[in-house]
C-alpha cells in the first residue's frame, strides 16, 4: 500500500513540475542562453559515451547473431536488417536515454540538490524568481532539442559497428554491399520516427524526474548523494517499464 | 538610490501568536511582537532559539503552524504579499548562486523582472558594489570569494531588489571582528539611506546593542524580552543578563566529564 501511494506521489510530482515548468514557456525567448549552454552541456558530456557505446552494441550485435546464422544458408543476408532495426527501433534511443541519466541526469540532480540544500533555491524563491523557470525549463527545451540528435547519432555509429564486423569477422560471408541493401530495404521511415518519438520521450522524462529529485533534496550535504543515487535510478526504472509499453503502442 | 526607492515606502511587521512545529518539536511558541516601519529591529538568542524559522516564516519560506504573520496589513504566508511587497532576505550562508559570477547574481533579479535596460543595469550593479566595497570582485565566482566577501555580496543582491523589507540571518557570524562591525555599519546606514525595514538576527550582542533601534531576546522558541538596548542592559531578569554578560567560570564549567 505504501509503495502504491510513493508511486502515485511520484508521478503526480512529476507531472506537476512538468507543468508548473510549461507554464513559464512564455519567458522561453529571454532564456535562450540557458538552453544553448544545457543543450552543449548535454551533447558534449554525452556524445563521447554514446559513439563507444553504439559501435560496440552495433558490432555485438552482428556478431552474435552472425555466428548464430553461420549454418543457416542465406540467413546471414538479414544481418543489416537485424542490426538496423534493433539499432533504431530499441537500443539506439533507450541507451541514448540511459546514458543521459547516467551522465546528464545525475548532474542535474547533484547541481539542483545542491543549490537546495544550500538555500540558493529558498533565494531564487524569495527574489519571485520561479525555480521552474530558470532551472526546470531550459534543461526541458535543451533535452527535447538535443535527444533526436543524438539518437540518430547513436543509431548511425551503430550501423556502423555492425558492417565493420560484417567486413573482418571470418565466418560472416556476406559483404558490406548485401549489409546495406538488406538494412535500407527494412528500415523504414517509420522505424527511425518511432525511435525518435521514444528517445524524445524518455529523455524528457529523465530530465524531468532528475530536476525533480534535486529540487526536493531536503537536509544536509549528505542528501544531495542520495537525491544523484534516486534520480538515476528511477529514471532508469521508468525508461525500462514505460518503454514495454510505448513499444507496444508503436509495434 | 532609484526614484522608485522613494517612492516605496518601508512596510511594518506584524508577528501574532506565532508558533511553528516540525512533527512534534515545537520550535516557536506563541510568539508575538510588532516591527515598526523604517525600523532596525534586532532578534538575538542563543542557537537554536527558532530566530532562523522565525525569519524564514516572515519571509513566507516557511508557514507557521498557528498564528499569523502580516507584512503591511498583507498576509506574510502567501506568495502574492511578496509580489506586492518587495522583501528580501539575506541568508545565513550567503545562499549566493555559486554558478554565477558576482555580476550575474546581482543582475539576476533585475534580468528575471525586465527592470532595467542594459546599461543602467550595469551601472545600478556597480554603484551597489561600490557602496559595499566590492568593485574588485564583480567578476569573480563566489567559490573564490572571502567570507566576509560573500555576506557583502549576499547584502548587496538583496539591495538590487529595493526592498521595502530586509532580513539578515546572522550577518556577522563567522566574521572577523572588524569585518563584523564593517557589516554592522553597513546595515545602520543602509537602513537609514534606503528606507527600509530590517530585521536582523544575531547573536553578536554588540551588533544588537550598537544597531537594533529595538532588541528582542528570544531563548527557547520564545521572546524572552524585548525593548530598546539601554533598557535590555539593565534589566534584572538573570536569564538576559546571563545572555548579554555570560561567564566564564573554568572552575564550575557547564558542562562536566560525568554529563556525558
Ligand atoms: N526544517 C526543519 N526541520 C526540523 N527541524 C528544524 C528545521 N529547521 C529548524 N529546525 C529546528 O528548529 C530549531 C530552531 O532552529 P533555528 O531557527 O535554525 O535556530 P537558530 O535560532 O539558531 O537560527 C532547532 O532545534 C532546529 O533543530
Ligand atoms: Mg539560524
Amino acid at each position: 500500500m505504501k509503495q502504491v501511494l510513493y508511486i502515485i506521489e511520484f508521478v503526480g510530482n512529476n507531472v506537476f513540475l512538468f507543468l508548473r515548468s510549461l507554464l513559464h514557456i512564455g519567458t522561453l525567448h529571454r532564456q535562450c542562453g540557458r538552453v544553448v549552454e544545457q543543450a552543449f552541456f548535454i551533447g558534449y558530456t554525452t556524445l563521447p559515451i554514446i559513439s563507444i557505446l553504439s559501435i560496440f552494441i552495433g558490432a555485438v550485435l552482428a556478431l552474435q547473431s552472425g555466428f548464430t546464422m553461420r549454418n543457416t544458408p542465406g540467413a546471414q543476408n538479414f544481418l543489416g536488417a537485424i542490426v538496423g532495426l534493433s539499432m533504431c527501433r530499441e537500443l539506439g534511443p533507450v541507451m541514448a536515454c540511459f546514458l543521459l541519466a547516467g551522465r546528464v541526469g545525475s548532474s542535474i540532480t547533484a547541481e539542483l540538490a545542491s543549490m537546495k540544500v544550500y538555500n540558493e533555491v529558498d533565494a531564487l524563491v524569495t527574489m519571485n524568481i520561479p525555480p521552474e523557470r530558470i532551472l526546470v525549463l531550459p534543461r526541458l527545451v535543451a533535452t527535447a532539442l538535443v535527444m533526436p540528435l543524438l539518437t540518430i547519432f547513436s543509431i548511425v555509429i551503430g550501423w556502423y559497428g555492425g558492417v565493420i564486423v560484417v567486413e573482418h569477422v571470418d565466418f560472416i560471408t556476406i559483404d558490406a554491399n548485401t549489409y546495406w541493401t538488406n538494412l535500407k530495404q527494412f528500415v523504414r521511415y517509420d522505424s527511425v520516427k518511432d525511435g525518435l518519438i521514444k528517445a524524445e520521450l524518455f529523455g524528457i522524462l529523465v530530465t524531468l524526474i532528475c530536476c525533480h529529485e534535486g529540487l526536493h533534496t531536503e537536509g544536509g550535504p549528505r542528501e544531495i548523494g542520495r537525491a544523484v543515487t534516486r534520480g538515476v535510478v528511477s529514471s532508469m526504472i521508468v525508461i525500462l517499464f514505460l518503454d514495454y509499453f510505448v513499444t507496444k503502442v508503436l509495434l | 538610490m532609484s526614484k522608485s526607492s522613494t517612492e516605496r515606502k518601508a512596510v511594518e511587521v506584524s508577528i501574532e501568536h506565532v508558533s511553528k512545529s516540525f512533527g512534534t518539536q515545537e520550535v516557536i511558541h506563541d510568539v508575538s511582537f510588532q516591527v515598526c516601519a523604517g525600523e532596525t529591529f534586532v532578534i538575538m538568542g542563543p542557537s537554536g532559539a527558532g530566530k532562523s524559522v522565525l525569519l524564514k516564516s516572515i519571509i513566507g519560506l516557511i508557514q507557521p503552524t498557528q498564528g499569523k504573520i502580516f507584512i503591511d496589513h498583507l498576509n506574510a504566508s502567501v506568495p502574492e504579499t511578496h509580489r506586492e511587497v518587495v522583501t528580501s532576505m539575506v541568508f545565513q550562508a550567503g545562499a549566493l548562486f555559486n554558478s554565477l559570477s558576482v555580476f550575474d547574481n546581482l543582475a539576476l533579479y533585475p534580468r528575471e523582472h525586465l527592470l532595467y535596460d542594459k546599461d543602467t543595469l550595469e551601472d545600478k550593479v556597480m554603484t551597489v558594489l561600490k557602496a559595499l566595497s566590492l568593485e574588485q570582485a564583480v567578476n569573480k565566482f563566489p567559490s573564490e570569494l572571502s567570507g566576509g566577501m560573500r555576506k557583502r555580496v549576499s547584502i548587496a543582491r538583496s539591495l538590487m531588489m529595493e526592498p521595502q523589507l530586509l532580513l539578515y540571518d546572522e550577518p556577522t557570524s563567522e566574521l572577523d571582528p572588524i569585518m563584523a562591525a564593517t557589516i554592522s555599519e553597513l546595515i545602520a546606514t543602509l537602513n537609514e539611506e534606503f528606507n527600509v525595514t530590517s530585521i536582523v538576527v544575531s547573536h553578536d550582542r554588540e551588533l544588537a546593542m550598537s544597531i537594533g533601534q529595538r532588541v528582542a531576546l528570544m531563548v527557547d522558541g520564545r521572546i524572552q524580552a524585548l525593548d530598546i538596548p539601554s533598557k535590555l542592559a539593565t534589566m534584572d531578569d538573570p536569564v538576559v543578563q546571563n545572555f548579554l554578560h555570560p561567564v566564564i567560570d573554568v572552575q564550575n564549567p557547564r558542562f562536566r566529564k560525568q554529563d556525558f
